[in-house]
């Protein structure tokens, strides 16, 4: 069995057509992409006991939202593991494995959920599905390179593109999934119906067959967030199912097979393979920047030009994964309270729908594009635009708080799926940017081991993302409360200003909350909460840039000698 | 590990710092390979990688001090000579 695995077993013969190894690493990397698809679970996650709106012992948006990260450092750590064992072993044996482990941290994952315990989740999604996304990521792009020298950019774009891709599939079981596991907690009436007491730690009870049951309030704002359109009122917590667990123990059987399937699918070519007709570039000046030379995978690690590159890719994919991790929160929070009336549940569920697609298909036309710009100067692109984009987003959020318009939503939406074209442009790049500057040997390992960059972004991104926003949320209900009268505080949450920290940590008092009782005139603050970490991301995209620019080809010392 | 920043500034030297670090460590990494220095070079990158997660639960001052301290000791305990990997 493992010898059908192995490297030797799956040498190309003669005649071979290398077109078909695309849609094998295309199949592996679009069951690996929906972990893009992470932000359709936070909806149902944060609301696993409550089901209709969170409950006070949910798990909160930050805390799930560290699931997501958690996959994407073990994808960086297992792909820098794994860069040299690929090298040996061959893509077979690592696509397999990758299956095993993507389809495996499903299925623990979900019994975490259903059991209520956030470290198995944790463990299943984010340790053992991370070295899964690891492995499945770093098995075709080597291969891919080797097949075709003649088009570097291209070839990795196809792959790449699968992984952006991913999260669109997804979303197309995801969701079904959800809703077909989905069972409604027990509704007791509207909130004037029902006599409602709230206990010293902030939470709502109701008194139920004589005895105080906890329950959750969905106010008419809440309405267009529930997963399953519902009435507004009141809910008893504990007597629902989110839908959740057995939508990912289903997810988990279905990427498994595919996986299998793409693995047993992979061929590398011979040694000395070359495409028929194809003459590699000469060296001279105008090529300067693409070695005819090659660099060991340890080596690399102590050139400049490595952390150049990893200085790139951790930068724009911090500015990228940052918005990526919470951007249906995002859509949500900025324009679904000035725009209810089009931002609603399944507005923003097609606004992740798009996020894939456009970083699908930034994967692909950036990439193929980079074969004729040269790759620093489609990095260039990336980072000019990027910072002024990043920079409009903090203005388009004031206008819109001023002035409801769609034109701003539309901007807004532009502005995000162009930087997200030139998030997934950057990672679909690099591959051939790597291969282009230490030479296409050991390019599988070196890609392995820059992949840390990916992982340190996973922190990065959402880290900044939360930070900022906790911050900003604190000071934005601070200054709500202190224009609300203390007696309509005391009649909304039944119970005084004093105890406002615990009102807020049981989720009873919220932004929008207090909107409804705020005096006319007053400016939602929701849609300034994300500006700076707008600007922050701006800088940073700006140190990237500069790494960028900079790059010159490896010192001879470094290359490898015969 | 907990952090609580109040402006963009601090999780901006934050990200700067962190990745200084993860830097260093692949530096180390890779240096230790061109020095046949064998588990020991795989061991002693290990050893910082843990300072430093053991100085991120202390709080920012103790990343501070523990990555010029680890690089010293890099210095001080590497093998003199290295050589370049050849096919």
């Amino acid at each position: 069995m493992l010898d059908l695995l192995s490297k030797q077993h799956i040498v190309a013969k003669e005649g071979f057509n290398r077109w078909l190894i695309a849609p094998a690493a295309l199949g592996i990397h679009l069951c690996i992409g929906s972990v893009y698809a992470w932000s359709l679970f936070n909806p149902s996650l944060i609301k696993r006991l409550g089901v209709v709106t969170s409950a006070a012992d949910d798990w909160t948006l930050k805390s799930v939202v560290w699931v997501f990260t958690v996959a994407i450092v073990f994808l960086g750590l297992s792909a820098a593991v794994a860069g040299k064992w690929l090298e040996k072993v061959g893509p077979r044996m690592v696509g397999t494995v990758a299956a095993f482990c993507w389809g495996g941290g499903f299925v623990i994952g979900g019994i975490g959920i259903l059991t209520g315990q956030l470290w198995l989740l944790y463990l299943g999604y984010g340790v053992i599905g991370g070295c899964g996304l690891g492995l499945g990521y770093v098995s075709p792009v080597s291969t891919l390179i080797r097949w075709f020298p003649d088009r570097r950019g291209m070839a990795t774009g196809i792959a790449i593109m699968g992984f952006g891709g991913g999260a669109m599939i997804a979303k197309f079981m995801i969701e079904p999934f959800i809703k077909l596991f989905y069972k409604a907690p027990d509704y007791l009436g509207t909130v004037e119906s029902v006599a409602l007491t709230t206990d010293e730690s902030g939470r709502r009870l109701a008194e139920i067959a004589g005895n105080l049951q906890e329950v959750v309030i969905v106010g008419a704002n809440d309405i267009a967030n529930m997963l399953v359109p519902g009435d507004a009122g009141v809910y008893v917590v504990g007597t629902g199912t989110v839908g959740v667990a057995q939508a990912f123990f289903t997810l988990g059987a279905v990427y498994f097979v595919i996986m299998m399937c793409a693995a047993f699918g992979y061929r590398v070519p011979a040694e000395g393979w070359k495409p028929k007709g194809w003459v590699p570039p000469p060296e001279d000046s105008q090529h300067a920047m693409i070695s005819h030379h090659s660099v060991h995978i340890d080596e690399a690690l102590k050139t400049p030009q490595f952390y150049q590159l990893w200085i790139v890719l951790c930068f724009n994919v911090t500015a990228g994964i940052g918005v990526l991790a919470v951007a249906k929160t995002m859509m949500n929070e900025i324009f679904g309270s000035t725009l209810p009336n089009i931002v609603d549940f399944g507005f923003a569920s097609t606004y992740v729908l798009m996020i894939s697609a456009f970083n699908m298909v930034g994967r692909f036309v950036w990439a193929s594009a980079s074969d004729y710009l040269g790759r620093r100067n489609t990095y260039w692109v990336f980072f000019t635009l990027g910072i002024i984009l990043y920079c409009s987003i903090p203005y388009t959020a004031h206008q819109v708080s001023v002035n409801p318009s769609v034109v701003w939503l539309v901007y807004f939406y532009a502005a995000t799926m162009i930087i997200f074209t030139m998030y997934g442009g950057g990672f679909a790049t690099i591959p051939a940017y790597l291969a282009d500057i230490f030479g296409t040997k050991y390019v599988g390992g070196i890609h392995g081991r820059l992949l840390t960059a990916w992982a340190s972004a996973g922190v990065f991104g959402p880290l900044a993302i939360t930070s900022l926003r906790e911050i900003s949320v604190k000071n934005a209900i601070t200054d709500l409360v202190s224009k609300i009268s203390p007696a309509d505080f005391q009649a909304k949450f039944g119970a005084g200003l004093d105890q406002l920290d615990q009102l807020v940590a049981a989720k009873t008092v919220t932004i929008s909350k207090l909107m409804e009782i705020a005096p006319i005139g007053t400016v939602d603050p929701t849609s300034s909460l994300y500006n700076t970490t707008m600007y922050l991301m701006a800088v940073i995209l700006f140190v990237a840039l500069i790494a960028n620019a900079t790059m010159r080809p490896v010192n001879a010392r470094h290359h490898m000698k015969d | 590990m907990s952090f609580t920043f109040s402006n963009s500034t601090e999780v901006f030297i934050f990200i700067i710092l962190c990745s200084v670090y993860v830097c260093s460590i692949l530096w180390i990494y890779g240096d230790a390979a061109t020095r046949d220095m064998g588990a020991k070079g795989a061991i002693l990158p290990l050893i910082f990688v843990i300072a430093a997660a053991l100085a991120l639960t202390k709080g920012m001052t103790w990343v501070l001090l523990v990555w010029p301290i680890g690089y010293i000791a890099w210095f001080i305990l590497r093998p003199k000579t290295s050589h370049a990997i050849t096919e």
